[in-house]
């Protein structure tokens, strides 16, 4: 088990960085309501404007959840660590991780939930308010199945999430300035994946297209299936193809940081 | 009064320089530009995806059409440009210059600090898709409203463009000025940032008491709703007013925070 | 009255404790320490017009704050100060024409830029006509020898070149006094030379009064005819740097070279012992005693080599900045 203790210590490294940007954090969570709050206003105003019920296949109680979900759970998904491994390529920080008996993957794992731990608390007391909110004052419909689902598919989420800035951030190795790819894929993955409208609103045919990216199992899955939007049957295939998306983008990533550790260690840090 | 001509005249100059400087140093980062355009297009993208969605969800939203949206829409883009090419970078950097230690150097320069400090850097490249981009919004919509392109229009349009630049220069460099207090101003940063997007739809769709903290109290949506009601008629009133006078109070209070903030700098720190 | 008046200057900051570990991260969200530091305590000195001061200690001592109090980035939290009759701090622009700062590790040039642009820029904030911008400008260059490299980007000149073009920077305008932070700081041995020689010339030849600090010894030594040593925020001394062997100068080392050994405690006998092995040794003798000792050494021991030196000045500072705090009694009797 020793060798379990030097993850453990990543895991409460990440925690303790999580204490240590608390501030941030909340003003984080402070800034990323704003979007929620905008959608709302927006969707509010289009449902009271037409005379449909429903529109782009949501009811109003459904759309104004999705809304208040897809912020919430975008916080949860949130990475932040690739500016951090693309410091360590392009300062050497590496290095030790070469030398010392620690996969660096393992330890951004570990770390990463490690600052996750305490904001995860914070967010799903959130999202439960949002919730009971949408249940109460919207006469939203609320399973508590589906409630249970949502977990494992949103640690799932989380993971994958994970896995795709991973790979992302191997980009440093071949980049000197990543910076900017960095924000764009962030908005455009905070895009597609439906972060910030739900992807039905793109169109039959681009969500279609959309459907055959990883993406949309971040925040457009999760969120669908605590609103009710999807079937029983529906969430169950997303699993598999989320748990299969997974996969690739490990052994993606694996070939990504194989490729640019040689040319790391040939360069010499 | 020669003496404010000459300081004027002198810091014109400098401005000028600093464009000419920006512009060269540009030149240096070529992969860098382009990654910052490819960021700058995606951003694009996702404002004009709300355009999108209103266009096809086809209805008048409290009484404005989807025509009149993208007319907002669309000011908005040009203001971004406007921002992203005076301001941002400038913005960015103040509380790198604090943490450097580099604000102490422009301190004993015999020019104004907040000149120096906030208007060094012009950006050339990352405004180029949004102005055209906003402008080819304005111009279309316009002419499916039937605006005409008539002399009080085009000078109308661009006085209160003007307005909303200063107003934009206020209103978001109040937030950074906190970085002389707490060094961690990242997040501040992020929710200036953030504020910014409310503007990606017009301030019709929220509610009375947000519209009027958005106007009067921090005016974001003074920035780029004020330019588009001008043109479609609806700026009246206490807005209208409100277009002339608010520049002038918001400067008056962002010297005064400027100063109390160089003051508390300069006693403070180290 | 001097260029420079310094009178009961003081500056103290605040800030909080932080421990290190998970408990005190957590104990921080609810309570921090607040504490004080005395940065600099009631300094008072006089500089005239055309002298080169060097301010001397070792880190956190207190001298770059108050340099940046001369220079007006700092308001003091009491006493008063006059540069070129303006009090810094009020930071007049006529002052803020006169005067300048480098700061070894601040640099004012634009980075991606070829030095030349900045120089540029100087010209129009310090409002320097074209023909005394241009003759100032080949006068700084020829001195430095960096012509080629005016057109070189910042980023790409080496760490002594850029400090040379800092220096243009600062003096292109011709200010009464200029303010030099650490100007050597990290650069190698010749670089050092020639930056020192550079100034010491160019205060001869202008009259400029130059304020620098530094914690090389041999920057000091070689510009400075006065020194202000300030440790923990106080001024210990305030003289011409030999006059700090003074100090010492009731003690001198006696260094032996023997042909055969000594006992220890033989040597022991007439004072401190600093060295000892075997065939060689130094001794600190006082320097009442010098004369007899010397004759006894010379007789009793078989001394193949006789020296006597004063204490190393590096040394006679250090010990002035480990008495800082308690003794103020020592810079007054030099004075």
């Amino acid at each position: 088990m020793r060798f379990l203790q030097k993850y453990f210590k990543a895991f409460l490294m990440g925690l303790q960085s999580s204490m240590e940007y608390r501030a941030d954090f909340l003003l984080s969570v402070f800034s990323g309501a704003f979007i929620i709050v905008i959608q709302c206003f927006l969707w509010t105003a289009i449902f009271k404007s037409s005379s449909n019920s429903v529109i782009y296949g949501y009811t109003y109680p459904q759309m104004i959840a999705y809304s208040i979900m897809a912020g919430l759970v975008a916080k949860i998904v949130a990475t932040g660590f690739e500016w951090e491994i693309a410091e360590d390529i392009k300062n050497g920080g590496l290095n030790k991780f070469i030398i010392q008996p620690i996969g660096y993957f393992y330890y951004r794992i570990c770390c990463f939930f490690g600052r996750k731990a305490l904001q995860l608390v914070v967010l799903f007391i959130m999202s439960l308010a949002g919730l009971m909110f949408c249940n109460i004052g919207l006469g939203l419909k609320l399973e508590v199945p589906r409630i249970i689902l949502f977990l494992p598919f949103v640690f799932l989420a989380m993971v994958l999430n994970f896995m795709i800035y991973y790979c992302l951030s191997s980009l440093a190795f071949t980049m000197a300035e990543v910076w900017g790819v960095f924000v764009a894929a962030g908005q455009g993955i905070m895009m597609l994946s439906g972060g910030i409208f739900p992807l039905d609103v793109f169109g039959e045919k681009v969500s279609a297209i959309l459907s055959l990216l990883p993406f949309q199992y971040i925040i457009f899955y999760p969120v669908n299936i605590v609103n009710g939007k999807l079937s029983f049957e529906e969430v169950m295939n997303g699993a598999i193809i989320q748990i299969a998306w997974i996969f690739i983008m490990i052994i993606l990533s694996n070939l990504c940081w194989k490729s640019g550790m040689k040319k790391y260690v040939a360069i010499g840090g | 009064m020669k003496k404010i001509y000459k300081e004027l005249h002198k810091h014109i100059i400098i401005y000028f320089l600093f464009m000419k400087n920006s512009l060269i140093g540009y030149m240096e980062y070529r992969a860098n530009l382009f990654a910052a355009l490819t960021m700058e297009l995606v951003y694009l993208g996702s404002k004009i995806l709300y355009v999108v969605v209103i266009y096809n969800a086809g209805i008048n939203i409290n009484g404005v059409s989807p025509d009149e949206i993208m007319l907002f829409i669309g000011t908005y883009i040009i203001m971004t440009a406007i921002y992203t090419a005076f301001f941002m970078d400038n913005f960015y950097k103040l509380p790198e210059h604090i943490r450097n230690g580099t604000l102490d150097m422009y301190i004993t320069k015999p020019l104004s600090l907040q000149f120096m400090v906030t208007l060094r850097h012009v950006n050339f490249v990352l405004p180029v898709p949004n102005l055209i981009a906003g402008i080819t919004m304005v111009v279309l919509a316009c002419k499916r409203l039937g605006i005409t392109a008539g002399f009080i229009n085009i000078i109308g349009y661009m006085g209160i463009l003007v307005s909303a630049t200063i107003m934009a220069y206020c209103v978001f460099l109040i937030p950074q000025i906190l970085s002389f207090w707490t060094v961690k101003s990242g997040a501040i940063t992020e929710i200036a940032d953030k504020c910014w997007d409310f503007n990606n739809m017009p301030m019709i769709i929220y509610n009375k008491w947000m519209r009027r903290i958005g106007v009067f109290i921090i005016p974001v949506f003074f920035i780029t709703n004020f330019p588009a009601m001008f043109l479609v008629g609806k700026l009246d009133g206490i807005y209208f007013i409100w277009t002339f006078i608010a520049p002038i109070i918001f400067i008056v209070l962002l010297r005064l925070f400027w100063k109390f903030a160089i003051r508390n700098y300069t006693s403070a720190s180290s | 009255m001097g260029i420079i008046n310094v009178n009961n200057l003081s500056k103290s900051f605040s800030y909080y404790k932080k421990d290190v570990g998970i408990k005190s991260s957590f104990m921080n969200l609810f309570h921090r320490e607040k504490l004080s530091k005395e940065a600099v305590i009631n300094a008072s000195f006089e500089i005239d017009e055309g002298e080169v001061v060097g301010f001397l200690g070792p880190n956190g001592a207190g001298k770059t704050t108050t340099l940046k109090m001369l220079s007006g980035i700092l308001y003091p939290t009491s006493g008063e100060a006059t540069v070129l009759g303006y009090t810094p701090w009020d930071r007049k622009k006529d002052f803020k024409m006169k005067f300048s700062i480098v700061m070894g590790q601040k640099s004012q040039l634009w980075w991606d830029l070829p030095a030349n642009e900045s120089l540029h820029l100087n010209k129009y904030i310090y409002e320097i006509d074209d023909k005394a911008y241009q003759s100032s400008l080949d006068e700084l260059v020829e001195l430095l020898d960096v012509r080629e490299l005016l057109k070189v980007q910042v980023r790409r000149l080496s760490l002594g070149e850029r400090m040379k073009m800092e220096l243009i920077a600062a003096l292109i305008h011709k200010p009464k006094v200029i303010f030099l932070d650490e100007p050597t700081i990290g650069l190698d041995i010749i670089s050092q030379k020639k930056i020192r020689g550079f100034l010491k010339y160019y205060n001869q030849q202008t009259k400029t009064t130059i304020i620098l600090t530094s914690h090389y010894m041999n920057d000091i030594e070689d510009m400075c005819r006065r020194s202000i040593i300030i440790n923990q925020g106080k001024v210990v001394f305030d003289g011409q740097l030999n006059m700090v062997n003074e100090l010492f100068s009731q003690k001198k080392l006696i260094k032996l070279q023997l042909s055969n050994s000594v006992e220890e405690s033989e040597l022991k006998k007439f004072g401190d012992l600093r060295e000892y092995a075997g065939l060689s040794a130094t001794i600190e003798v006082n320097k009442t005693e010098l004369k007899s000792y010397s004759q006894i050494i010379l007789d009793k021991f078989p001394v193949l080599d006789f020296n006597i030196e004063d204490i190393p000045i590096d040394e006679g500072i250090s010990l002035i900045y480990q008495k800082g705090g308690e003794q103020d009694e020592i810079p007054a009797k030099i004075l």
